[in-house]
Protein backbone atom coordinates (compact mmCIF):
# COMPACT_ATOMS: atom_id res chain seq x y z
CA UNK A 1 0.00 0.00 0.00
CA UNK A 2 0.87 3.30 -0.57
CA UNK A 3 2.71 5.30 2.33
CA UNK A 4 0.98 8.44 3.21
CA UNK A 5 2.72 11.30 4.95
CA UNK A 6 2.65 11.35 8.28
CA UNK A 7 -0.74 13.32 9.46
CA UNK A 8 0.75 15.87 11.80
CA UNK A 9 -2.80 17.20 13.72
CA UNK A 10 -2.96 21.00 13.69
CA UNK A 11 -6.55 20.99 15.26
CA UNK A 12 -7.93 23.75 16.95
CA UNK A 13 -9.90 20.92 18.84
CA UNK A 14 -8.44 19.24 22.29
CA UNK A 15 -7.11 15.68 21.86
CA UNK A 16 -10.07 13.56 22.43
CA UNK A 17 -10.01 9.70 23.44
CA UNK A 18 -11.40 7.53 21.15
CA UNK A 19 -14.12 5.68 22.65
CA UNK A 20 -13.73 1.62 21.53
CA UNK A 21 -15.92 -1.08 23.52
CA UNK A 22 -15.49 -3.90 21.36
CA UNK A 23 -17.73 -7.34 21.98
CA UNK A 24 -16.48 -9.78 22.88
CA UNK A 25 -18.18 -13.25 22.24
CA UNK A 26 -18.05 -17.21 22.63
CA UNK A 27 -20.12 -19.87 20.80
CA UNK A 28 -20.13 -23.78 20.39
CA UNK A 29 -17.39 -23.56 18.15
CA UNK A 30 -17.39 -27.82 18.43
CA UNK A 31 -20.98 -27.39 17.08
CA UNK A 32 -19.93 -25.46 14.35
CA UNK A 33 -16.84 -27.24 13.33
CA UNK A 34 -19.01 -30.20 13.02
CA UNK A 35 -20.96 -28.34 10.49
CA UNK A 36 -20.80 -31.10 7.15
CA UNK A 37 -20.74 -28.43 3.63
CA UNK A 38 -18.91 -31.34 1.34
CA UNK A 39 -22.67 -31.81 -0.50
CA UNK A 40 -21.72 -28.23 -1.16
CA UNK A 41 -18.32 -28.56 -1.22
CA UNK A 42 -17.70 -26.80 -5.01
CA UNK A 43 -19.87 -23.64 -3.46
CA UNK A 44 -18.23 -23.25 -0.67
CA UNK A 45 -14.55 -23.34 -2.66
CA UNK A 46 -15.63 -21.12 -4.89
CA UNK A 47 -17.09 -18.24 -2.25
CA UNK A 48 -13.24 -19.02 -0.66
CA UNK A 49 -11.59 -18.21 -3.80
CA UNK A 50 -13.65 -15.15 -4.63
CA UNK A 51 -12.27 -14.06 -0.97
CA UNK A 52 -8.82 -14.88 -1.82
CA UNK A 53 -9.17 -12.54 -5.16
CA UNK A 54 -8.76 -9.92 -2.31
CA UNK A 55 -11.01 -7.43 -4.63
CA UNK A 56 -10.28 -4.49 -1.97
CA UNK A 57 -6.75 -4.94 -1.59
CA UNK A 58 -5.70 -1.62 -2.84
CA UNK A 59 -9.42 0.19 -2.30
CA UNK A 60 -8.68 1.35 1.39
CA UNK A 61 -5.58 3.82 0.21
CA UNK A 62 -5.93 7.50 1.71
CA UNK A 63 -5.73 10.59 -0.60
CA UNK A 64 -5.15 14.15 -0.23
CA UNK A 65 -8.59 14.65 0.61
CA UNK A 66 -8.00 13.54 4.23
CA UNK A 67 -5.49 15.66 4.79
CA UNK A 68 -7.88 18.72 4.72
CA UNK A 69 -8.75 20.57 7.74
CA UNK A 70 -12.36 18.81 9.24
CA UNK A 71 -11.93 21.41 12.34
CA UNK A 72 -15.23 22.68 10.93
CA UNK A 73 -16.94 20.09 9.17
CA UNK A 74 -20.18 19.81 10.22
CA UNK A 75 -21.82 17.38 13.07
CA UNK A 76 -18.21 17.21 13.37
CA UNK A 77 -18.85 15.20 17.05
CA UNK A 78 -21.84 13.29 15.60
CA UNK A 79 -19.26 11.52 13.23
CA UNK A 80 -16.81 11.00 15.54
CA UNK A 81 -19.10 8.77 17.52
CA UNK A 82 -20.45 7.47 13.65
CA UNK A 83 -16.54 6.71 13.75
CA UNK A 84 -16.15 5.01 16.95
CA UNK A 85 -19.00 2.85 16.32
CA UNK A 86 -18.14 1.79 13.03
CA UNK A 87 -14.67 1.22 14.04
CA UNK A 88 -15.78 -0.94 17.31
CA UNK A 89 -18.63 -3.32 15.08
CA UNK A 90 -15.45 -3.79 12.57
CA UNK A 91 -13.15 -4.33 15.17
CA UNK A 92 -15.91 -7.04 16.87
CA UNK A 93 -16.48 -8.79 13.62
CA UNK A 94 -12.44 -8.82 12.89
CA UNK A 95 -12.27 -10.65 16.36
CA UNK A 96 -15.34 -13.14 15.96
CA UNK A 97 -14.04 -14.12 12.11
CA UNK A 98 -10.89 -14.76 13.72
CA UNK A 99 -11.83 -16.92 16.26
CA UNK A 100 -13.90 -19.25 14.27
CA UNK A 101 -10.84 -19.89 11.97
CA UNK A 102 -8.60 -20.69 14.92
CA UNK A 103 -11.13 -23.19 16.41
CA UNK A 104 -12.64 -24.72 13.10
CA UNK A 105 -10.95 -27.78 11.29
CA UNK A 106 -12.29 -27.56 8.18
CA UNK A 107 -9.46 -25.82 5.55
CA UNK A 108 -12.31 -23.99 3.63
CA UNK A 109 -14.60 -22.36 6.46
CA UNK A 110 -11.02 -21.57 8.26
CA UNK A 111 -9.45 -19.84 5.03
CA UNK A 112 -12.90 -17.93 4.76
CA UNK A 113 -13.02 -16.77 8.04
CA UNK A 114 -9.84 -15.78 7.93
CA UNK A 115 -10.24 -13.37 5.00
CA UNK A 116 -13.50 -12.31 6.43
CA UNK A 117 -11.17 -11.37 9.43
CA UNK A 118 -8.78 -9.51 7.27
CA UNK A 119 -11.50 -7.70 5.73
CA UNK A 120 -12.62 -6.30 8.91
CA UNK A 121 -9.42 -5.74 10.57
CA UNK A 122 -8.98 -3.19 7.28
CA UNK A 123 -12.32 -1.70 7.59
CA UNK A 124 -10.69 -1.39 11.46
CA UNK A 125 -7.65 0.32 10.57
CA UNK A 126 -9.47 2.82 8.21
CA UNK A 127 -11.68 4.37 10.29
CA UNK A 128 -9.16 4.03 13.51
CA UNK A 129 -6.94 6.39 10.91
CA UNK A 130 -9.42 8.41 10.42
CA UNK A 131 -9.90 9.45 13.62
CA UNK A 132 -6.57 9.93 14.55
CA UNK A 133 -6.90 12.70 11.93
CA UNK A 134 -9.72 14.46 13.59
CA UNK A 135 -7.44 14.51 17.15
CA UNK A 136 -9.38 11.26 18.74
CA UNK A 137 -6.58 8.91 19.95
CA UNK A 138 -7.04 5.27 20.67
CA UNK A 139 -6.08 4.15 23.71
CA UNK A 140 -4.97 0.55 23.29
CA UNK A 141 -4.99 -0.01 27.14
CA UNK A 142 -8.69 -0.03 27.23
CA UNK A 143 -8.12 -3.27 24.83
CA UNK A 144 -6.47 -4.94 27.67
CA UNK A 145 -9.12 -6.27 28.98
CA UNK A 146 -11.68 -8.75 27.52
CA UNK A 147 -14.42 -8.63 30.05
CA UNK A 148 -17.27 -11.17 30.53
CA UNK A 149 -16.87 -12.85 27.11
CA UNK A 150 -20.83 -13.47 26.76
CA UNK A 151 -22.15 -16.65 24.74
CA UNK A 152 -24.91 -16.85 21.38
CA UNK A 153 -25.58 -20.14 19.84
CA UNK A 154 -23.70 -20.80 16.54
CA UNK A 155 -27.38 -20.37 14.72
CA UNK A 156 -27.94 -17.47 16.35
CA UNK A 157 -24.58 -15.88 15.16
CA UNK A 158 -25.25 -16.75 11.81
CA UNK A 159 -28.52 -15.00 11.27
CA UNK A 160 -27.35 -12.40 13.41
CA UNK A 161 -24.28 -12.09 11.26
CA UNK A 162 -25.63 -12.20 8.16
CA UNK A 163 -28.04 -9.54 8.68
CA UNK A 164 -25.38 -7.40 10.11
CA UNK A 165 -23.65 -7.32 7.18
CA UNK A 166 -26.83 -7.32 4.81
CA UNK A 167 -27.73 -4.12 6.38
CA UNK A 168 -24.12 -3.06 6.73
CA UNK A 169 -24.33 -3.08 3.20
CA UNK A 170 -27.40 -1.46 2.21
CA UNK A 171 -26.42 1.39 5.24
CA UNK A 172 -23.27 2.08 3.32
CA UNK A 173 -24.19 1.67 0.35
CA UNK A 174 -27.99 4.24 0.20
CA UNK A 175 -25.19 6.56 2.21
CA UNK A 176 -23.03 6.75 -1.00
CA UNK A 177 -25.62 6.89 -3.46
CA UNK A 178 -27.37 9.92 -2.10
CA UNK A 179 -23.97 11.64 -1.73
CA UNK A 180 -23.28 10.51 -5.33
CA UNK A 181 -26.77 12.37 -6.36
CA UNK A 182 -25.97 15.07 -3.89
CA UNK A 183 -21.97 15.95 -3.26
CA UNK A 184 -22.77 18.96 -1.57
CA UNK A 185 -23.66 16.97 1.63
CA UNK A 186 -20.37 15.45 1.39
CA UNK A 187 -19.15 16.05 5.16
CA UNK A 188 -16.16 14.02 5.04
CA UNK A 189 -14.20 11.92 2.17
CA UNK A 190 -14.46 8.51 3.67
CA UNK A 191 -17.71 8.53 2.39
CA UNK A 192 -16.47 8.45 -1.05
CA UNK A 193 -15.06 4.92 -0.25
CA UNK A 194 -18.01 3.43 0.79
CA UNK A 195 -19.07 1.67 -2.74
CA UNK A 196 -16.55 -0.55 -2.68
CA UNK A 197 -16.38 -1.46 1.27
CA UNK A 198 -19.85 -2.01 1.09
CA UNK A 199 -19.05 -4.92 -1.15
CA UNK A 200 -16.98 -6.38 0.99
CA UNK A 201 -20.03 -6.06 3.82
CA UNK A 202 -22.14 -7.72 1.05
CA UNK A 203 -19.81 -10.81 0.53
CA UNK A 204 -19.67 -11.23 3.79
CA UNK A 205 -23.33 -12.06 3.76
CA UNK A 206 -23.16 -13.94 0.57
CA UNK A 207 -20.85 -16.26 2.49
CA UNK A 208 -23.45 -16.62 5.90
CA UNK A 209 -26.30 -16.79 3.11
CA UNK A 210 -24.27 -20.21 1.90
CA UNK A 211 -23.53 -21.08 5.21
CA UNK A 212 -26.98 -21.25 5.86
CA UNK A 213 -28.26 -22.93 2.63
CA UNK A 214 -25.98 -25.76 3.32
CA UNK A 215 -27.83 -26.40 6.47
CA UNK A 216 -31.59 -26.53 5.84
CA UNK A 217 -32.64 -27.28 8.72
CA UNK A 218 -31.65 -23.23 10.03
CA UNK A 219 -34.27 -22.24 7.29
CA UNK A 220 -37.55 -24.39 8.83
CA UNK A 221 -39.31 -25.33 10.87
CA UNK A 222 -39.08 -23.59 14.60
CA UNK A 223 -36.38 -21.52 13.27
CA UNK A 224 -38.45 -19.83 11.26
CA UNK A 225 -39.69 -17.56 14.04
CA UNK A 226 -36.35 -17.25 15.10
CA UNK A 227 -35.40 -15.87 11.51
CA UNK A 228 -38.39 -13.57 12.04
CA UNK A 229 -37.27 -12.35 15.46
CA UNK A 230 -33.57 -11.74 14.42
CA UNK A 231 -35.17 -9.70 10.79
CA UNK A 232 -37.25 -7.75 13.62
CA UNK A 233 -34.42 -6.86 15.93
CA UNK A 234 -32.00 -6.03 13.22
CA UNK A 235 -34.33 -3.21 12.04
CA UNK A 236 -35.74 -1.74 15.23
CA UNK A 237 -32.26 -1.40 16.87
CA UNK A 238 -30.61 0.39 13.44
CA UNK A 239 -34.19 2.32 13.81
CA UNK A 240 -34.68 3.17 17.35
CA UNK A 241 -30.41 4.15 17.52
CA UNK A 242 -30.61 5.86 14.34
CA UNK A 243 -33.76 8.47 15.18
CA UNK A 244 -31.39 9.36 17.86
CA UNK A 245 -29.05 10.68 15.26
CA UNK A 246 -30.82 12.75 13.63
CA UNK A 247 -28.67 15.44 13.63
CA UNK A 248 -25.98 13.14 12.05
CA UNK A 249 -28.02 12.10 9.03
CA UNK A 250 -28.99 16.14 8.76
CA UNK A 251 -25.44 17.30 8.41
CA UNK A 252 -25.94 14.95 5.37
CA UNK A 253 -28.88 16.33 3.75
CA UNK A 254 -30.40 12.96 4.67
CA UNK A 255 -33.79 12.18 7.01
CA UNK A 256 -32.95 9.51 9.27
CA UNK A 257 -36.51 7.80 9.22
CA UNK A 258 -36.69 7.97 4.97
CA UNK A 259 -33.28 6.74 5.08
CA UNK A 260 -33.80 4.08 7.51
CA UNK A 261 -36.71 3.07 5.47
CA UNK A 262 -35.15 2.84 2.57
CA UNK A 263 -31.97 0.68 3.76
CA UNK A 264 -34.62 -1.12 5.97
CA UNK A 265 -36.55 -1.76 2.46
CA UNK A 266 -33.42 -2.90 0.51
CA UNK A 267 -32.31 -5.72 3.04
CA UNK A 268 -35.55 -7.04 3.25
CA UNK A 269 -35.52 -7.67 -0.33
CA UNK A 270 -31.91 -8.80 0.16
CA UNK A 271 -32.86 -11.60 2.57
CA UNK A 272 -35.48 -13.25 0.52
CA UNK A 273 -32.14 -14.59 -0.78
CA UNK A 274 -31.87 -17.18 1.51
CA UNK A 275 -34.99 -16.90 4.17
CA UNK A 276 -38.42 -17.86 3.59
CA UNK A 277 -39.67 -14.81 4.82
CA UNK A 278 -39.01 -11.42 5.26
CA UNK A 279 -40.97 -8.58 7.07
CA UNK A 280 -44.16 -7.21 6.24
CA UNK A 281 -42.74 -3.81 5.85
CA UNK A 282 -45.58 -2.31 3.65
CA UNK A 283 -48.30 -3.18 6.26
CA UNK A 284 -49.14 0.17 8.07
CA UNK A 285 -49.06 -1.05 11.06
CA UNK A 286 -45.51 -2.09 11.14
CA UNK A 287 -43.73 1.66 10.90
CA UNK A 288 -46.81 2.57 13.15
CA UNK A 289 -45.03 0.69 15.85
CA UNK A 290 -41.90 1.25 15.39
CA UNK A 291 -42.39 4.65 15.21
CA UNK A 292 -44.62 4.20 18.47
CA UNK A 293 -41.53 2.59 19.85
CA UNK A 294 -39.49 5.63 18.82
CA UNK A 295 -41.45 8.45 20.28
CA UNK A 296 -41.14 5.68 24.01
CA UNK A 297 -38.01 5.84 23.19
CA UNK A 298 -37.48 9.41 23.44
CA UNK A 299 -39.53 9.77 26.41
CA UNK A 300 -36.83 7.48 28.62
CA UNK A 301 -34.31 9.60 27.03
CA UNK A 302 -35.62 12.73 28.47
CA UNK A 303 -36.27 11.00 31.87
CA UNK A 304 -32.49 9.90 31.84
CA UNK A 305 -30.90 11.44 35.08
CA UNK A 306 -33.77 11.19 37.08
CA UNK A 307 -33.97 8.59 39.93
CA UNK A 308 -36.88 9.34 41.42
CA UNK A 309 -39.59 6.75 41.47
CA UNK A 310 -42.28 8.93 39.58
CA UNK A 311 -39.73 8.43 37.11
CA UNK A 312 -38.44 5.05 37.60
CA UNK A 313 -42.48 3.76 37.14
CA UNK A 314 -42.75 5.80 34.18
CA UNK A 315 -39.37 4.57 32.68
CA UNK A 316 -41.09 0.84 33.39
CA UNK A 317 -44.29 1.62 31.85
CA UNK A 318 -42.46 2.79 28.74
CA UNK A 319 -40.33 0.12 28.06
CA UNK A 320 -42.99 -2.55 28.80
CA UNK A 321 -44.80 -0.31 26.08
CA UNK A 322 -41.90 -0.44 23.52
CA UNK A 323 -42.14 -4.37 24.38
CA UNK A 324 -45.52 -4.64 23.33
CA UNK A 325 -45.15 -2.41 20.25
CA UNK A 326 -42.24 -4.77 19.32
CA UNK A 327 -44.18 -8.47 20.37
CA UNK A 328 -47.33 -6.88 17.73
CA UNK A 329 -45.12 -6.19 15.18
CA UNK A 330 -43.58 -9.33 15.25
CA UNK A 331 -47.17 -10.88 15.27
CA UNK A 332 -47.66 -9.82 11.70
CA UNK A 333 -47.97 -11.92 9.08
CA UNK A 334 -44.78 -12.13 7.28
CA UNK A 335 -44.00 -12.23 3.40
CA UNK A 336 -43.49 -15.96 2.19
CA UNK A 337 -40.16 -15.99 -0.35
CA UNK A 338 -41.64 -16.62 -3.50
CA UNK A 339 -40.11 -17.31 -7.37
CA UNK A 340 -41.88 -13.46 -7.85
CA UNK A 341 -40.00 -11.75 -4.69
CA UNK A 342 -36.21 -13.69 -4.56
CA UNK A 343 -33.49 -11.74 -4.56
CA UNK A 344 -31.85 -12.04 -7.80
CA UNK A 345 -28.81 -10.39 -6.79
CA UNK A 346 -26.54 -7.39 -7.54
CA UNK A 347 -25.68 -6.63 -10.69
CA UNK A 348 -22.59 -7.06 -12.08
CA UNK A 349 -21.61 -8.70 -8.49
CA UNK A 350 -20.02 -12.27 -9.17
CA UNK A 351 -22.38 -15.22 -8.10
CA UNK A 352 -21.89 -19.29 -8.41
CA UNK A 353 -23.30 -20.47 -11.40
CA UNK A 354 -22.84 -24.55 -11.32
CA UNK A 355 -21.47 -24.05 -15.34
CA UNK A 356 -18.68 -21.33 -14.62
CA UNK A 357 -17.73 -22.94 -11.49
CA UNK A 358 -17.18 -26.20 -13.29
CA UNK B 1 -43.04 -15.26 64.35
CA UNK B 2 -40.18 -17.78 65.18
CA UNK B 3 -40.63 -19.86 62.29
CA UNK B 4 -40.78 -16.74 59.99
CA UNK B 5 -38.12 -14.98 60.95
CA UNK B 6 -36.39 -18.92 61.45
CA UNK B 7 -37.54 -19.16 57.07
CA UNK B 8 -36.48 -16.06 56.34
CA UNK B 9 -32.51 -16.19 57.68
CA UNK B 10 -32.88 -19.77 55.39
CA UNK B 11 -33.69 -17.58 52.01
CA UNK B 12 -31.19 -15.30 53.15
CA UNK B 13 -28.87 -17.54 54.01
CA UNK B 14 -29.65 -19.04 50.40
CA UNK B 15 -28.88 -16.22 48.41
CA UNK B 16 -25.95 -14.97 49.84
CA UNK B 17 -24.64 -18.68 49.48
CA UNK B 18 -26.35 -19.23 45.44
CA UNK B 19 -24.35 -15.06 45.06
CA UNK B 20 -21.16 -15.95 46.54
CA UNK B 21 -21.44 -19.26 43.85
CA UNK B 22 -22.46 -16.99 41.10
CA UNK B 23 -19.50 -14.52 41.71
CA UNK B 24 -16.97 -17.05 42.84
CA UNK B 25 -14.02 -17.23 40.05
CA UNK B 26 -11.06 -19.21 39.39
CA UNK B 27 -7.33 -17.32 38.28
CA UNK B 28 -5.95 -18.81 35.51
CA UNK B 29 -2.49 -17.43 34.93
CA UNK B 30 -0.62 -18.45 31.48
CA UNK B 31 1.89 -17.25 28.67
CA UNK B 32 0.11 -16.36 25.46
CA UNK B 33 1.17 -14.59 21.76
CA UNK B 34 -0.33 -11.43 20.58
CA UNK B 35 -0.73 -9.95 17.56
CA UNK B 36 -1.23 -6.70 17.69
CA UNK B 37 -1.43 -4.09 14.54
CA UNK B 38 -3.09 -0.61 14.91
CA UNK B 39 -2.29 1.65 11.56
CA UNK B 40 -4.54 2.88 9.10
CA UNK B 41 -4.11 -0.62 7.01
CA UNK B 42 -4.96 -2.92 9.36
CA UNK B 43 -6.34 -2.92 13.10
CA UNK B 44 -6.48 -5.98 15.00
CA UNK B 45 -5.51 -7.22 18.35
CA UNK B 46 -5.48 -11.24 18.33
CA UNK B 47 -4.34 -13.26 21.32
CA UNK B 48 -3.18 -17.12 21.08
CA UNK B 49 -4.31 -18.36 24.12
CA UNK B 50 -2.12 -21.85 25.53
CA UNK B 51 -4.33 -24.84 24.91
CA UNK B 52 -5.23 -25.27 28.51
CA UNK B 53 -6.50 -21.86 28.78
CA UNK B 54 -10.10 -21.73 26.81
CA UNK B 55 -12.53 -18.86 27.28
CA UNK B 56 -16.27 -19.47 27.96
CA UNK B 57 -18.75 -17.49 28.72
CA UNK B 58 -18.56 -14.99 31.49
CA UNK B 59 -14.74 -15.90 31.82
CA UNK B 60 -12.24 -12.32 31.16
CA UNK B 61 -9.28 -12.00 29.79
CA UNK B 62 -6.48 -9.36 30.51
CA UNK B 63 -3.39 -8.86 28.89
CA UNK B 64 -0.45 -8.12 31.01
CA UNK B 65 1.47 -6.38 28.63
CA UNK B 66 0.84 -3.94 26.27
CA UNK B 67 3.48 -2.12 24.01
CA UNK B 68 4.24 1.91 24.33
CA UNK B 69 2.87 2.78 20.69
CA UNK B 70 0.90 5.57 21.56
CA UNK B 71 -1.88 4.30 19.86
CA UNK B 72 -0.12 3.62 16.19
CA UNK B 73 1.89 0.61 15.18
CA UNK B 74 4.23 0.34 12.39
CA UNK B 75 3.16 -3.05 11.18
CA UNK B 76 2.32 -5.97 12.95
CA UNK B 77 3.87 -6.31 16.57
CA UNK B 78 4.11 -10.11 17.57
CA UNK B 79 4.93 -10.56 21.32
CA UNK B 80 4.52 -12.84 23.83
CA UNK B 81 2.35 -11.52 27.29
CA UNK B 82 1.44 -12.95 30.75
CA UNK B 83 -1.91 -13.18 30.27
CA UNK B 84 -4.85 -13.80 33.39
CA UNK B 85 -7.87 -15.50 32.78
CA UNK B 86 -10.85 -14.81 35.42
CA UNK B 87 -13.06 -17.61 34.91
CA UNK B 88 -16.19 -17.78 35.67
CA UNK B 89 -18.34 -20.10 38.02
CA UNK B 90 -20.44 -22.94 36.67
CA UNK B 91 -23.56 -21.16 37.34
CA UNK B 92 -22.39 -18.33 35.90
CA UNK B 93 -21.61 -19.57 32.97
CA UNK B 94 -24.93 -20.93 32.75
CA UNK B 95 -26.91 -18.15 33.58
CA UNK B 96 -24.93 -15.94 30.68
CA UNK B 97 -24.77 -18.90 27.85
CA UNK B 98 -28.74 -19.03 28.26
CA UNK B 99 -29.56 -15.84 28.88
CA UNK B 100 -27.36 -13.98 26.23
CA UNK B 101 -30.22 -13.59 23.82
CA UNK B 102 -31.27 -10.45 25.61
CA UNK B 103 -27.88 -9.28 24.66
CA UNK B 104 -28.68 -9.36 20.91
CA UNK B 105 -28.23 -5.56 20.30
CA UNK B 106 -24.51 -5.88 20.88
CA UNK B 107 -24.65 -8.57 17.80
CA UNK B 108 -26.34 -6.90 15.55
CA UNK B 109 -24.90 -3.54 15.54
CA UNK B 110 -22.82 -4.02 12.75
CA UNK B 111 -22.08 -0.69 10.20
FE1 LIG C 1 -16.62 -4.47 7.68
FE1 LIG D 1 -18.39 -7.47 7.22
Amino acid sequence: MEVMPDLNSTTRHALQEAILQPRFYTTDFDEVDKLRIAHMQEEFAWMMREFERDYNRNHFVRNDEFLADFDDMPARQAFIEFLERSCTAEFSGCLLYAEMYKHLHDPILRATFKYMSRDEGRHAGFLNKTMADLNVALNLRVLQTRKRYTHFKPKFIFYATYLSEKIGYARYITIYRHLERNPQYMIHPIFKWFEQWCNDEYRHGEFFALLMRSQPELLQGGNVRWIRFFLLAVYATMYLNDASRASFYAAMGLNWRDYDQKVIRLCNEIVTQVFPVSLPIDNPQFYRNLDACVAYNSQIAALAGRTDPLAQAQKTRLRAAIATRLYATYQLTPIPTTAANIWQGLPNFPIYRTSTAA
Amino acid sequence: MRRGLGASLLAGAAIAALWHWYTRETLLRGTATVHLQSEHEHFHLHVDLPSAMEIEPGDTLIIETMPEVAGETHGEITYTSPVRVHKASWLRRNVIKRSSIIEISELVEHP
